[in-house]
């Protein structure tokens, strides 16, 4: 509803109730004025004619000449508005009426007369038509007038009289509407004049703020507002106006803020695209993990049955040595369930014995392997043997792996028994042993007992005779190399050999042997030259007999396959990491199709043997195992007919010593 | 001739004593056969116990030790002798068939006179080495 409504409706209603209020208790004011002023009127005139009266009329008989004399009083008291005139007596009989039927009607109990002759005061009261009572024609309602007749000072009668109430109040009732419409007019020009103020005052600026108001939220913030007034609406139009310059400003700010976050939007648009480009990738990638998963899952199953049928003892232990897992063979080795031995310690279910000594925790090699995430090999070599609480024991070879996670999480020791191993190892070892000393000594009685027959002082023996032993004797001491060069194969082939470690000089120790070999030198006339670049050649740590023995092996095959007269170089050369040796001969050589083969065991080359009818092809093969054992490299230069040379190296930082259960030297 | 009689009783008077250990018969009896050629008398024994039981009735002038010998082995016997105050100075020559280098330690250790490897030498030329222990 417009606020104009608000305003007027309510003046127009007050306006008309106001006029009707006034209209109405005017009207009832001077109605009662009137009423109250007839009746005056009425209860004077009764005063003033009842001289006219007497008492005696008022006896119980009705003389009709009593009649005229009530008639002319009536006439006396004659007031325009009077429609019935009952004279009473005090039994209350009408004794006189204008209408003549009611004459000598007698009420008992009329409460009106009987108040009358009661108090001696008159009354009036409005009465609406009593249609019970006849009427001449609509005269509308009555005004009931009720005075008591009073002669001598003592009541006679009452004066009852009906006056018409619409003859007395219609001239009144004429003018009052006159003042009603006057009035109504008048509210009327104050309304119009009130609508105009407020128009003017309140209203328009109202209105204009409203539009105002209706521009700025439609948008239109640049709507400019004033007014010069200085009442509450103008101040209100100021502020609005104030209100939406600050709006203004904001939104501005807003925009400006907005264009920024659009930007700033677009750019997170563009990363949510990297993003989801992303997130797809990462579903695919997540698409492969599965696959990957799962091609895992079927390899740790195949891994599961490898472990589990696998021949060797497994167990994984955590950093605590806790057991993880045990596969069936460790399971049966170490006579343990699988139940029991996960989740508590490995030390709980095996001891590690080193020979006869239980190694302790802390020096285990699974804890080193723990510690600084080495991969440890423990080998037959290292006698080690695994105790189970029973006391059972059995020798073991193992091999200790970290498990990397974050860092090293365990550690996987793969075990084996190795029972059979050790058994077969130690016949071996005896085998050697036995046999150096087995197959030597009848071979040493043979040359021994030659020798005796050749020593023969008696002269039995014939030259023939003497010859035959001598090739005896011979052979004899051929088959003693060919037992010690065996015998020292196998102890190379079987790594058992017992390394000590000393600085040698390479130079003095060729010296020695040129020395120990003067004999054969002497009879074949050869001569051995030593070169050393530079000329002091650095010591290095080595087994002495197993250089040796390389070196006794190049020096004294280059004596035997050189000619009478020939002459041997020996060079040590210093390289970078190494010492380079080589021995030059000037001998047969080697036959170009033959190269390839001369170091495999039992090889000979065609002219060597034909040359040398005894040789026994193990000696190049040893001393290229012996070579290759301390980390060097053997090679020859050749031509055939033209000699050879054998080089060989020795690392400057030379072997380290190593206990083993033979020599070289047999 | 008197004076040749003379020179073999003295020969004999002052003939050295010799005992050979050796497990191998056929070696003994050739070093048995080479040491009484050289005007040596030979004491034999084929096991470490004989030697020990030969020791204890009769000091020889030296020893020829086997090392390898079954049951009591050579490098006991030289223990033996050398843990016995009347025989610790007893030149003991150890001619073996083996010459690994531990075995040769521990002979050097228990003061052994000699060590010769016998497969690497004629007899002849160990029986002149021991006898120039002598």
């Amino acid at each position: 509803m417009k606020l104009i409504y608000k305003i007027i409706l309510p003046i127009i209603l007050i306006i008309g109730l106001s006029v009707f209020f006034v209209g109405f208790l005017s009207l009832r004011s001077i109605k009662s004025g009137l009423y109250q002023e007839e009746f005056l009127r009425f209860q004077d005139s009764i005063l003033k004619n009842r001289v006219s009266l007497d008492p005696a009329y008022f006896s119980d008989s009705f003389p009709l000449s009593v009649q005229n004399k009530f008639e002319e009083f009536f006439d006396s008291v004659n007031m325009p508005a009077i429609a019935r005139f009952i004279i009473w007596d005090t039994k209350q009989t009408a004794i006189f009426s204008d209408l003549k039927s009611l004459i000598g009607f007698y009420s008992p109990g009329h409460k009106d007369i009987l108040r009358v002759i009661n108090t001696g005061k008159a009354f009036f009261e409005l009465k609406s038509i009593d249609y019970n009572e006849p009427v001449q024609g609509d005269i509308g309602d009555f005004l009931d007038v009720y005075a008591p007749l009073e002669l001598n000072g003592q009541i006679v009668g009452v004066v009852e009289a009906h006056l018409v109430l619409e003859s007395l109040v219609s001239p009144v009732n004429s003018q009052l509407k006159t003042i009603i419409a006057i009035m109504s007019g008048g509210g009327l020009l104050m309304l119009v004049s009130i609508l105009l103020i407020l128009r003017a005052f309140v209203i328009k600026p109202v209105n204009n703020l409203e539009k105002a108001s209706r521009e700025i939220s439609k948008g239109n913030l640049a709507y400019l507002l004033s007014s010069f007034s200085t009442d509450e609406i103008g101040n209100l139009t100021r502020d609005f106006d104030k209100m939406r310059q600050a709006l203004k400003l904001s939104i501005d700010n807003l925009e400006k803020e907005q264009k920024l976050t659009l930007k700033k939007s677009l750019e997170l648009e563009k990363q949510n695209k990297l993003l989801s480009e992303t997130g797809k990738a990462v579903m695919n990638l997540l698409e492969d993990g599965k696959i990957l998963e799962e091609n895992l899952k079927e390899e740790r199953e195949r891994l599961n049955a490898v472990i589990f049928s696998m021949g060797e003892g497994l167990i994984v232990v955590d950093s605590n040595l806790k057991v993880i897992l045990i596969n069936s063979t460790a399971e049966k080795l170490l006579e343990v369930s699988s139940e029991k031995a996960v989740g508590g310690k490995i030390t709980d279910i095996v001891s590690l014995l080193k020979g006869e000594e239980k190694v302790l925790t802390e020096d285990l090699p699974v804890i080193k392997t723990l510690k600084t995430g080495e991969i440890i090999e423990i080998d037959l070599e290292d006698n080690c043997y695994y105790q189970l609480p029973s006391g059972k024991k059995f020798p073991v070879i193992f091999i200790d792996t970290p498990l990397r996670g974050d860092g090293i999480t365990g550690a996987v020791v793969v075990f084996r028994d190795i029972t059979d191993e050790k058994r077969l190892d130690e016949s071996k070892t005896n085998f050697i042993s036995i046999s150096s000393h087995q197959l030597r000594t009848p071979l040493t009685a043979i040359k021994w007992f030659s020798e005796i027959l050749l020593d023969d002082d008696e002269k039995t023996l014939n030259t023939e005779q003497k010859d035959y032993i001598g090739k005896i004797a011979q052979s004899a001491e051929r088959m003693v190399n060919l037992v010690n060069l065996l015998l020292q194969i196998a102890r190379v082939e079987m790594g058992r050999l017992n390394i000590e470690s000393i600085p040698v000089d390479l130079r003095d120790l060729t010296q020695k042997m040129i020395a120990s070999v003067k004999n054969i030198l002497i009879l074949k006339s050869q001569e051995v030259e030593i070169k050393t670049d530079p000329s002091n050649i650095p010591l290095v740590p080595m087994d002495k007999e197993i250089i040796w023995q390389v070196i006794m092996n190049l020096l004294t095959n280059a004596s035997r396959y050189s000619p009478v007269g020939g002459v041997i170089t020996i060079s040590i050369v210093l390289k970078n990491q190494f010492v380079e040796y080589s021995v030059k001969d000037s001998g047969i050589g080697i036959p170009e199709n033959q190269k390839a083969l001369l170091f495999a065991k039992f090889f000979r080359a065609s002219n060597a043997v034909k040359a040398v009818p005894e040789g026994s092809g193990l000696g190049l093969f040893l001393v290229k195992s012996l070579v290759e054992g301390w980390g060097g490299k053997i090679w020859f230069e050749s031509v055939e007919g033209k000699g050879a040379t054998f080089y060989f190296t020795v690392p400057l930082e030379g072997v380290k010593s190593k206990k083993g259960e033979v020599t070289l030297k047999v | 001739m008197i004076f040749c009689d003379i020179i073999n009783n003295m020969n004999n008077k002052i003939k050295k004593l010799i005992l050979v250990v050796e497990d191998e018969p056929n070696l003994l009896e050739a070093i048995k056969r080479k040491l009484e050629k050289e005007n040596v008398n030979v004491l034999t024994a084929e096991t470490g116990e004989q030697a020990l039981g030969a020791l204890e009735k009769q000091k020889p002038d030296l020893v020829w030790l086997d090392i390898l010998l079954p049951g009591i082995n050579g490098l006991e016997v030289l223990r033996s002798i050398r843990n016995n105050p009347l025989l610790k100075d007893l030149k003991v020559v150890a001619v073996s068939v083996s010459g690994g280098d531990d075995k040769i330690k521990e002979a050097r250790a228990l003061n052994v006179d000699d060590y010769i490897i016998k497969s690497e030498n004629t007899l002849a030329l160990i029986t002149k080495r021991v006898l120039s222990y002598l």
